[in-house]
């Protein structure tokens, strides 16, 4: 089979590097070796952050769909393979041999090939890791968002980055129960939004922990963590929790046998996670014939990888004599310009710096004037706190976003409170506000401004913020104050129904009276309009349907 | 079989409910699911036990990468059960080991 550009693998930098080749006339292959096309976006229930001009505020499932329906709309240029591994580069021959449901074999011989095969979850080493039932965070998601299938009834969460915040939250949502998270870090290490949503739900987060052991002899029954020093060593006393599932979510490795077997430069990069081929500003390896983008190229996240994807695709069809240099030079400085603001927050210092290390810049680099990785937050403040480091809003900063109380006791309809106290690159509260309240963003990366007195309390910010950050309180009442927060369990609570209400850490404090359910943005995000009393407006964060009967 | 009935963002479109067998056992799953998606549900754990230590084998990382969830469908071993989509009247066992190579099976399948 012959072809322009074959693309190894069918997740989010696969498909923005087929759609873009093909965009240009490009002919070109997909080969991927799971059942449907969108990598691990088909797990993803979660509302993306990044830029309302790309996906911001999409679920991944939702943008796997939208690309996967645009792939299909070019089948005359796109063929995809599904099922289908890509076992072998033949250099010789330029010659990559596929196998099809472990039976089929067939080569493809592509004038060009973007690596995109993505990521593989870490192991880390405890006693009993290998009992059934210690399930990598990806194998969580894939059993219970595709399929449908129950993973277990009570889960220990292992890492706090975002994978392990993001799954965390979404076996609440499917219905899990979860024993905690175990974070060997003194803070959570992702969103600290994500943390906070699971904080308010009564999910702990054991910083400074290990486990230590999986016990159980045919499967898992429990586990054994424990604290550790800051030389990594363990002290007090050992903990027993509870559970049938041991989730790993310790980061991941890129998926890079084929760029090593292709002969391509690799480095050892920490901060990218594992072995990374260098590459041009292109997304070129050192073998002219070979892109890379994604995971593969670096662990880091859905939103960059798609723009890395349309790059290697651009620079594939520049190369094929598709695109004129000038276009060409002009979308690649606009491509990085994107990557750079996704890549400017706080959170991102470690890929900023990773990336440095493998980026070779071309020949042609010195013509186009694009800035590599800038930062876009001169001074990032670190927060010691001990609350705030596991994603619970400190008391003492609760003033600094608390609204003006003279407008705030006459505001009918109330006024937003957005509790967003991390440099991330999000703004969905800004674009989806109808009034100009909260104020546009220099920087995507800048946390958001508020300008209270154009705020009408429309809760559109709360169905939108994909960190579930923004609430409106509304104190105009004389003894309650009424809460619009963001809602994503299972049951919906019904109109006049009387629900628990949590605080930031999940502590019951309050029942509440629920007077209004909406969906304003027919998304599956509901904002519950929660009576409470007054004077807890300011630490209610959650509700809980009790159970019926 | 242990599935999510009610799921505040997702509804899931399963495939035709096929019969499979599962050491010996028969089993219901979803057809074009994957093989262990089908057994989870069916509350099945233990795929596999390691040759020399015969420890019990589960999956982990649920894309094809990891090699942990083999199984032996319809009498060919080392099949990767999460990828490899269920079909009707499958015959799916607990692998024992590297599992055996049966000349007879892989000539006459294929």
């Amino acid at each position: 089979m012959n072809t322009d550009l074959l693309v190894i693998g069918g997740g989010p930098a696969g498909l923005c590097a087929a759609l873009e080749a093909s965009s240009f006339g490009c002919k070109v292959v997909i080969v991927d070796e799971s059942l449907s096309l969108g990598g691990q976006l088909i797990k993803q229930t979660h509302k993306f952050f990044g830029s309302s001009k790309e996906f911001a505020g999409t679920r991944g499932i939702e943008i796997a769909r939208l690309l996967t329906q645009e792939i299909m709309n070019k089948k005359d240029n796109i063929e995809v393979f599904l099922n289908t591994t890509a076992v072998g580069y033949y250099a010789d021959e330029k010659t990559v041999t596929c196998m099809k449901s472990e039976q089929d074999f067939f080569s493809v011989n592509p004038k060009k090939i973007v690596i995109a095969t993505g990521a593989l979850e870490k192991l880390l080493p405890f006693v009993g890791n290998d009992l059934p039932g210690v399930y990598g965070a990806g194998a969580v998601q894939t059993l219970m968002n595709v399929y449908g299938v129950v993973p277990g009834k009570r889960v220990l969460m292992i890492g706090a980055g975002n994978i392990g915040l993001i799954v965390t939250y979404q076996l609440l949502q499917a219905g899990v129960d979860v024993a905690g998270i175990v974070e060997y870090a003194p803070r959570i290490g992702g969103y600290w939004v994500h943390a906070a949503k699971i904080r308010r739900l009564g999910v702990p987060i054991y910083l400074r922990h290990t486990i230590k052991k999986a016990l159980g002899s045919s499967w898992v029954e429990g586990a054994i963590i424990q604290a550790v020093n800051e030389k990594g060593e363990w002290y007090g006393e050992e903990k027993r929790i509870d559970c049938d599932v041991i989730c790993l979510a310790v980061g991941l490795s890129p998926t890079c046998e084929l760029l090593w077997q292709a002969g391509c430069e690799m480095n050892y990069v920490p901060e990218l996670s594992g072995y990374v081929p260098k590459r041009d500003e292109t997304m070129r390896t050192t073998h002219p014939d070979i892109w890379v983008a994604g995971d593969a190229s670096g662990i880091e996240e859905a939103s960059s990888a798609m723009i890395e994807g349309k790059i290697a695709g651009l620079s594939v069809a520049h190369s094929l004599g598709r695109v004129d240099d000038s276009s060409f030079k002009n979308k690649l400085g606009e491509y990085w310009q994107e990557l750079d603001l996704l890549r400017g927050g706080e959170t991102a210092a470690k890929i900023r710096n990773g990336v440095k290390k493998v980026l070779v810049k071309s020949s042609e680099d010195s013509s186009m004037n694009i800035q590599y990785c800038a930062q876009s937050k001169s001074q990032v403040q670190v927060i010691q706190d001990q609350d705030f480091c596991s994603g619970v809003l400190p008391e003492k900063m609760v003033e600094s976003i608390t609204p003006p109380l003279e407008l705030w006791s006459r505001k009918k309809g109330g006024l937003v409170v957005i509790e967003c106290p991390q440099s991330i690159p999000c703004d969905p509260c800004h674009t989806s506000c109808p009034t100009g309240a909260i104020l546009p963003f220099k920087n995507i990366n800048d946390l958001p401004k508020i300008d209270y007195s154009k705020c009408s309390g429309c809760a559109l910010c709360v169905a939108s913020c994909p960190g579930l950050a923004c609430f409106v309180i509304d104190l105009t009442e004389d003894e309650k104050a009424a809460i619009k927060l963001p809602y994503e369990m299972f049951p919906r609570p019904n109109i006049g129904e009387e629900v628990e209400c949590l605080n930031r850490k999940g502590e019951v404090v309050a029942i509440g009276k629920v007077i209004r359910v909406q969906e304003p943005r027919k998304d599956k995000t509901v904002v519950v309009h929660v009576t409470v009393p007054k004077e807890l407006a300011m630490q209610i964060r959650a509700i809980r349907v009790m159970k019926h009967g | 079989m242990q599935l999510i009935e009610h799921h505040p963002i997702l509804q899931y479109q399963h495939g035709k409910k096929v019969k499979f067998i599962f050491d010996g056992q028969e089993m219901e799953g979803f057809e074009g699911e994957p093989i262990a998606a089908a057994l989870h549900a069916n509350g099945v754990r233990i795929l596999s036990y390691t040759e020399k230590y015969k420890r019990p084998r589960g999956f982990f990382c649920a894309i094809g990468k990891c090699s942990s969830c083999f199984v032996v469908v319809n009498g060919i071993p080392n099949v990767r059960s999460c990828i490899t989509p269920l079909e009707e009247g499958m015959v799916i066992e607990t692998q024992r080991g590297h599992g055996t190579f049966h000349k007879e099976v892989q000539d006459g399948e294929h």
